[in-house]
C-alpha cells in the first residue's frame, strides 16, 4: 500500500507530458485503492470484534485504531481523486481535439489510446447524428464552434487588431471605427470574416450567465 | 436637459428610436469600477434590444467624443462629462451623460435635448438659463450690456470665475511655448467658444425663458418642472436688469463655488434604468449595482447616510428576487434537498442530504471592514482593514501587538489566524462574530460592520461586493496599458468564475499550470492586497519621515515614486487613510490635505476636505483653489476628470504650492 502515491504520480504525468493513457500507472493505483479498502475493511471487523459501549448506549471503536482508519479513508479518497482527476482531463483534451483539430505553434499533439481513439470515433459519430438530425444545412458542426449559428444575429466582439483604419460602414450600414482593445455588437453578417481571421474575438455577455 | 429619475426609461427609448436599424450607440467610459459596472449593465440593455454599439476606455475625452461622433449615432459617457461644458464639443450627436460627479456644467442642463444628462438629485438652486453659463463673465461687460434685454453672448475677459478654469487665448495651446498655460484635457473653454456654441441658438430673451422651458414638452421626452428660483423670477419685476443680472451672477457663483460632490454612482442609475424597463429580475444586473454602489463608498465618492440609502433600495431589491436571503440559515437550507425526496423511494430513516449549487444569487448581510478576508487569512484581513488599522495604530509596534492580543483573548491562536480564512477551523470561523462583540470594543475598535452584498460563485462559495469592486480597482490602477487593464477589470466584472483562495497566496497551481491569466477576477484579489499594502507603507513611510508639512491653510505630503501611487483613486484612499490614522490618535483637526504623486514629467496633485468623523462627506473646494492658483502663475497644468485633481509639470510644482497658499492667504 502506498498510500496516494501512485495517484499523484499520475497527475504529475498529466502535467509533464501530452503522452499516451498510462494503463499501467492506473492499474496500479486501482490496486492500491483496493489494498486500502481491504485493509480499511479489516481493521473495522477487527475493532469491531474489541468494541465497548459508549455512555449513551451505542457501540464505538476504542481511540488507539481511529487514526490508522482514517489514514486509510483519506488514502482511498486521495486515490479516487487522482483518478477522477486523471480522467477528466484527459477527456478534455480529447473533445478539444475534435473542436480544435488545428494545434498550436510548439504544441505537442495529444497521444491517444486505443480506448481513447475509440471515445473519439464514436464522439464525432454522436456530433454527426445530432448534425444531421437537428440542423441539415450544416455539415461540420466544428465549423460554426462557438459561434452563433444564424446570420442575422449580432455578437459581442473585442478588437484584437485593427482590421481596418479609420471609420467604415459595414454592409449592415452601422458606422464603426476599430481600436484595439474597444468591445463592439455588431451584426455577425458584417464581422464574420474578421472573426475568423483573429482580428476580432467574440465574448460571452452576462446573458450566458442567468 | 436634465432627466429625473421617473423618465430615464424614456431616455433610453429615445436612444432606441435614435438609433433604429442602422445606428449605433457610442459608450464613452472612464476607468472606474463604478463606471465599468454601469457600462456592462448598459450593454446588456443594448444587447437585449439588438442595438449595435461600441465601448471603449475614455482617455481624453474631447478627442473620444470627435471619434465617437463621426460614426455613432449618439454618445453616452458614463462616470464623466457632467460637470464640463459638453456643448462646445457637440458634434451634432446626442450626448447621454450618467455621471455622478456634481455640479452638473449649467450649458449641459441648458441644452435642450442634445445633452441629457440622467438627473437623481433634487437640486433646487439650478440658475437659469442664459448668458455666462460658465461663470466667468466679469461685472463690467455686463454693464456695458445692461441696457439690452437681447443680450448678446459676452467677450472673454480677462476675469475668471472661482468655480471654473477657461483659457482665454485657445492660440496659446497650439503654440507650443512652455512657458504658456497649457491645458492637456480642458474642462471649459474659453469664452470665446461659448459664445461662438451660443450663437448657433438664438439667445434668449429674459421673459421668453418661462414659456420656453413650459413648451418643451415633447411627445417622446418629458422635462421636469423647471426648478430655476421660483422666487428669483417672481421678484423679477422688481429688480432693474442690471440688478437681475448681477442677481443671477452671484446665484451662477454660488452654483459653482459650492464646492464638488457626488450623486447616486453609475452604476446605480443604470440599475434604475434597468428595472424600469423590463429588466429588474435579473440578478447579475443587480450584482453589478451593488459593486459599483460599494465601490464609490470604499473611495469616498459616498458618505455613511449616502451607501445606507442605496444599499437599503439594493436590499429590498435583493429580496424581492430571493425572499429567503434575510437570513444566513434559512438561505443554506434552502440550498439543500434530500436524495430520498427526488427518488420518491419513500425511504424512512436517516436522509442525504444533497446541496444545491444556488450559483450567481445575490443576498445583503452584514459583513466586516475586514479586507478581503475570505481570500486571506484572519491577520491579514486585520491587519490590512483600514478601520483596525486606524483604530489600533498597527503602524506602531505597540498596535500589533494589540491586534495579537486581541486574538489571543478571543481564543484564537496565531498560527490558525495565519491561515487562509477559508481553511481555518469551522469552529473558530462559527466564534468569530461572538468573540469580536465581545471582546473588540475593550480596543476601542468600533464599526466593525456594515452591510455588504454578496453573490454565490460556486458551492458554498461567496464573493463580496467590496472584493470584486477591489480587485477590479486593482486591476485598473496597475498597468501602464490602459486599455489591457481596462478589459481585464470589464472581464473580472463578468467572470462567474470563483477566485480561489491559492489566488491570493501562491500564484502556482498543480491542475493549470501556474498561470492567472484565466482568472481576472483571482489577479485583481492578488493586485488589490499588494495595493493595499504599499498604501499601508507609502502612510508608515510618511508618518516615520515626519513628511507631511503643515502650513497655515493645509497639510501636503510629497508621497514617493511609485507610478501606482500617481493614480487619483489610489491618492483618495491614501487621504482617506491618513485622516483616519490622525483622527484617531487626536493630532488633526480642521486642516485639508494636499498630496502630491511623481509621474514621469508631472506631478499629481489632489487635494482632500477634512471632516470630523470617517465615513461624512464635505464638498470639495480645492477645484476651485487649484484653478486659481494654475491661472494666476505660468506652468504647465492640466486637468482631468476629478476637479480636486490636476497634473502639474515637475519644475512647476513647488512654486505652484507657494502660490496656493499665497492665495489662500490673502483670500
Amino acid at each position: 500500500m502506498d498510500f496516494g502515491r501512485y495517484g499523484r504520480e499520475l497527475l504529475l504525468e498529466l502535467k509533464r507530458s501530452n503522452a499516451a493513457y498510462n494503463d499501467t500507472l492506473v492499474s496500479s493505483c486501482l490496486q492500491d485503492l483496493n489494498l486500502h479498502v481491504c485493509a480499511l475493511g479489516d481493521q473495522v471487523a477487527a475493532a469491531s470484534r474489541d468494541q465497548h459501549a459508549s455512555t449513551d448506549g451505542k457501540p464505538k471503536l476504542s481511540m488507539s485504531v481511529r487514526p490508522s482508519i482514517l489514514l486509510q479513508e483519506a488514502a482511498i479518497h486521495r486515490n479516487k481523486r487522482c483518478l477522477l482527476t486523471y480522467h477528466w482531463v484527459r477527456l478534455q483534451r480529447i473533445q478539444k481535439q475534435y473542436w480544435s483539430p488545428r494545434q498550436e505553434e510548439n504544441e505537442e499533439p495529444q497521444q491517444l489510446g486505443p480506448a481513447e481513439e475509440d471515445f473519439l470515433q464514436a464522439y464525432q459519430q454522436l456530433h454527426q447524428r445530432y448534425a444531421q438530425n437537428t440542423l441539415p444545412f450544416v455539415d461540420d458542426l466544428r465549423a460554426h464552434a462557438g459561434l452563433p449559428p444564424l446570420n442575422t444575429e449580432r455578437v459581442l466582439l473585442r478588437v484584437v487588431t485593427a482590421p481596418t483604419e479609420g471609420p467604415v460602414v459595414l454592409a449592415s450600414g452601422v458606422s464603426v471605427e476599430f481600436r484595439v482593445g474597444a468591445t463592439h455588437f455588431l451584426p455577425w453578417n458584417d464581422v464574420e470574416e474578421w472573426v475568423r481571421k483573429g482580428h476580432l474575438r467574440v465574448l460571452t455577455g452576462e446573458e450566458h450567465n442567468e | 436637459m436634465k432627466l429625473e429619475i421617473e423618465y430615464w426609461h424614456r431616455g433610453y427609448q429615445q436612444i432606441l428610436r435614435d438609433c433604429g436599424q442602422d445606428g449605433s450607440v457610442w459608450i464613452l467610459c472612464r476607468p472606474t469600477v463604478d463606471a465599468l459596472c454601469a457600462a456592462r449593465i448598459l450593454s446588456f440593455l443594448l444587447r437585449a434590444d439588438h442595438v449595435a454599439h461600441h465601448l471603449q476606455c475614455c482617455t481624453n475625452l474631447e478627442e473620444d467624443l470627435k471619434q465617437a461622433s463621426a460614426v455613432a449615432t449618439c454618445v453616452v459617457l458614463l462616470h464623466m462629462g457632467a460637470p464640463q461644458n459638453l456643448t462646445k464639443w457637440y458634434q451634432g450627436r446626442q450626448i447621454y451623460v450618467l455621471d455622478p460627479a456634481r455640479p452638473v456644467h449649467l450649458a449641459n442642463i441648458h441644452a435642450n435635448r442634445d445633452i441629457v444628462v440622467f438627473w437623481d438629485i433634487d437640486e433646487t438652486e439650478i440658475p437659469s438659463d442664459g448668458e455666462n453659463l460658465s461663470g466667468n463673465e466679469s461685472s463690467e461687460s455686463e454693464d456695458d450690456d445692461e441696457s439690452s434685454e437681447e443680450d448678446e453672448p459676452s467677450v472673454a475677459s480677462s476675469d475668471h470665475d472661482e468655480g471654473e478654469f477657461e483659457y482665454q487665448d485657445e492660440n496659446d495651446e497650439n503654440a507650443g511655448d512652455p512657458q504658456q498655460h497649457r491645458e492637456e484635457n480642458q474642462d471649459d473653454s474659453d469664452d470665446d467658444d461659448d459664445s461662438s456654441v451660443a450663437r448657433t441658438k438664438k439667445p434668449r430673451r429674459e421673459d421668453e425663458e418661462e414659456s420656453h422651458e413650459q413648451e418643451r414638452d415633447t411627445d417622446t421626452m418629458e422635462e421636469t418642472e423647471p426648478t430655476t428660483e421660483p422666487t428669483a423670477e417672481s421678484t423679477s419685476s422688481l429688480l432693474t436688469p442690471r440688478q437681475w443680472q448681477q442677481d443671477r451672477r452671484q446665484r451662477i457663483e454660488r452654483y459653482y463655488s459650492a464646492g464638488s460632490y457626488y450623486g447616486a454612482p453609475a452604476a446605480f442609475v443604470a440599475y434604475q434604468l434597468a428595472t424600469q424597463l423590463r429588466f429588474g429580475d435579473h440578478t447579475t444586473l443587480l450584482w453589478l449595482a451593488c459593486v459599483g454602489v460599494t465601490d464609490a463608498y470604499w473611495h469616498g465618492r459616498l458618505d455613511l447616510t449616502g451607501y445606507s440609502t442605496l444599499a437599503l433600495q439594493l436590499r429590498q431589491a435583493c429580496q424581492k428576487l430571493d425572499a429567503d436571503d434575510s437570513d444566513d440559515i434559512a438561505m443554506r437550507a434552502r440550498n439543500t434537498v434530500y436524495a430520498e425526496q427526488l427518488s420518491s423511494s419513500g425511504a424512512t430513516g436517516e436522509r442525504t442530504k444533497l446541496s444545491l449549487r444556488g450559483t450567481g444569487r445575490v443576498f445583503s448581510q452584514p459583513d466586516y471592514k475586514f479586507f478581503l478576508l475570505r481570500f486571506s487569512s484572519l491577520l491579514d484581513a486585520m491587519m490590512y482593514s483600514d478601520t483596525v488599522s486606524t483604530q489600533l495604530q498597527l503602524y506602531r509596534p505597540a498596535g500589533m501587538n494589540k491586534l495579537k492580543e486581541l486574538l489571543a483573548k478571543m481564543g484564537f491562536p496565531l498560527t490558525e489566524c495565519q491561515q487562509p480564512y477559508a481553511f481555518m477551523k469551522p469552529a473558530l470561523r462559527r466564534m468569530l462574530a461572538s468573540k469580536l462583540q465581545e471582546y473588540a470594543e475593550e480596543y476601542g475598535l468600533e464599526n466593525l460592520e456594515y452591510t455588504s452584498f454578496l453573490r454565490i460563485t460556486g458551492y458554498q462559495s461567496v464573493l463580496s461586493a467590496a472584493d470584486a469592486a477591489h480587485a477590479a480597482a486593482a486591476l485598473l490602477d496597475f498597468g501602464s496599458d490602459k486599455d489591457d487593464m481596462f478589459n481585464r477589470a470589464l472581464d473580472a466584472l463578468q467572470s462567474n468564475a470563483p477566485p480561489r483562495v491559492m489566488d491570493l497566496q501562491n500564484e502556482d497551481n498543480l491542475v493549470n499550470g501556474g498561470s492567472l491569466t484565466g482568472n481576472p477576477l483571482g489577479y485583481g484579489l492578488h493586485l488589490a492586497m499588494k495595493l493595499q499594502k504599499k498604501i499601508f507603507a507609502a502612510a508608515a513611510s510618511l508618518m516615520e519621515r515626519n513628511a507631511i508639512t503643515s502650513l497655515a491653510h493645509f497639510r501636503y505630503a510629497y508621497v514617493g515614486d511609485e507610478p501606482v501611487l500617481a493614480k487619483p483613486a489610489v491618492l483618495t484612499r491614501l487621504a482617506q487613510y491618513l485622516f483616519q490614522l490622525h483622527r484617531v490618535n487626536g493630532k488633526w483637526v480642521g486642516r485639508p490635505l494636499i498630496l502630491l504623486a511623481k509621474d514621469d514629467d508631472f506631478y499629481t496633485v489632489a487635494g482632500y476636505e477634512y471632516t470630523e468623523k470617517a465615513g461624512d462627506w464635505v464638498r470639495n473646494r480645492w477645484g476651485q483653489h487649484f484653478a486659481l492658483a494654475a491661472q494666476s502663475m505660468t506652468g504647465t497644468f492640466s486637468f482631468g476628470h476629478d476637479s480636486h485633481v490636476i497634473r502639474v509639470g515637475s519644475d512647476d510644482v513647488q512654486r505652484f504650492l507657494e502660490q496656493l497658499h499665497y492665495l489662500m492667504d490673502s483670500a
